[in-house]
């Protein structure tokens, strides 16, 4: 698995409303008015979405998540959620 | 909070957990408005309905033919594997909230439902009746009792409940159709 290169970072407009007590956060797309539910593993990935590339939400997300796990499950993991972040507008991609 | 507040935030609950982490899931939210909005409330044996009508409802109650002249239902799941506790939780309890309940407010029973149209009221539906509408505030109120063996029982029943965002759930509010007005 392979990530585009350059960075990613939260779009512009979100409103975000964490609820930790039931582990998941709650994103609305103002732009696109819709709400969304992040998971726990969505929601680290959303917060990693910082400026990092997605070699380093990857590095980032193994260490706070799954260390002890198979890192190209992990990568395919990532890739999948950046995508879906992607395609619902949550999140965008500089290109380097 | 902001982005690293957050970040922080997330972290911690991850590296708090035990096991392994789910896969991400990203689900969008689908708002459902379910106010019902299709009768004013009138409570059968007060004033407002005629007192011929009144007696019809009265009789029917005392029979007990009718649930009640005010009713709520209350839909939820219990999550499969504490399905055999709840049921003995009712055997055992059912009768204890029923001698438990303030005056006014009547248990009638928690049932499971075995057919329904409705995929997300629920699979098992609490029943409660309610002398007047003073009695539903009363019900609040004995629940906020912590000392009260109401507060007690109802807090283990709804204990049961599956909480999770997006687990089934409903609530509705029933006055006898006859002496309902409709607009």
């Amino acid at each position: 698995m392979s990530y585009p290169t350059g960075c990613f970072r939260q779009a512009g407009g979100l409103r975000v409303r964490p609820v930790p007590e039931l582990e998941t956060c709650i994103v609305f797309t103002s732009r696109r008015p819709k709400l969304y539910m992040l998971n726990l593993a969505a929601w680290l990935v959303f917060e990693l979405c910082d400026g990092r590339g997605g070699e380093q939400i990857a590095a980032d997300y193994a260490a706070a998540a799954g260390a002890d796990r198979d890192a190209s499950a992990i990568r395919a993991e990532i890739g999948t959620a950046i995508e879906r972040l992607l395609g619902d507008g949550l999140i965008e991609h500089i290109a380097a | 909070m902001q982005q690293e507040d957050r970040l922080a935030t997330v972290k911690a609950l991850m590296q708090g957990r035990a096991g392994v982490p789910g896969a991400p899931s990203v689900e969008p939210i689908e708002p459902h408005i379910r106010s019902g909005a299709t009768f004013l409330f009138r409570d059968p044996l007060k004033r407002g309905v005629p007192s011929d009508e009144q007696d019809v409802v009265r009789r029917l109650i005392d029979d007990k033919h009718y649930v009640g002249t005010i009713c709520s239902i209350w839909g939820y799941n219990v999550l499969p594997e504490r399905a055999q506790e709840f049921r003995r939780w009712l055997l055992v309890n059912e009768p204890r909230l029923v001698q438990a309940t303030p005056p006014g407010v009547f248990y009638k029973g928690t049932y499971a439902v075995w057919i329904s149209t409705e995929k997300e009221a629920g699979e098992y539906r609490t029943v409660w009746s309610y002398a007047s509408l003073q009695a539903i505030q009363d019900l609040s109120e004995a629940a906020a009792d912590q000392g009260s063996t109401f507060a007690q029982l109802l807090g283990e029943l709804v204990g049961f409940q599956d909480r999770r965002p997006g687990a089934p759930r409903s609530q509705e509010h029933w006055q006898p159709a006859s002496t309902a007005h409709r607009f």
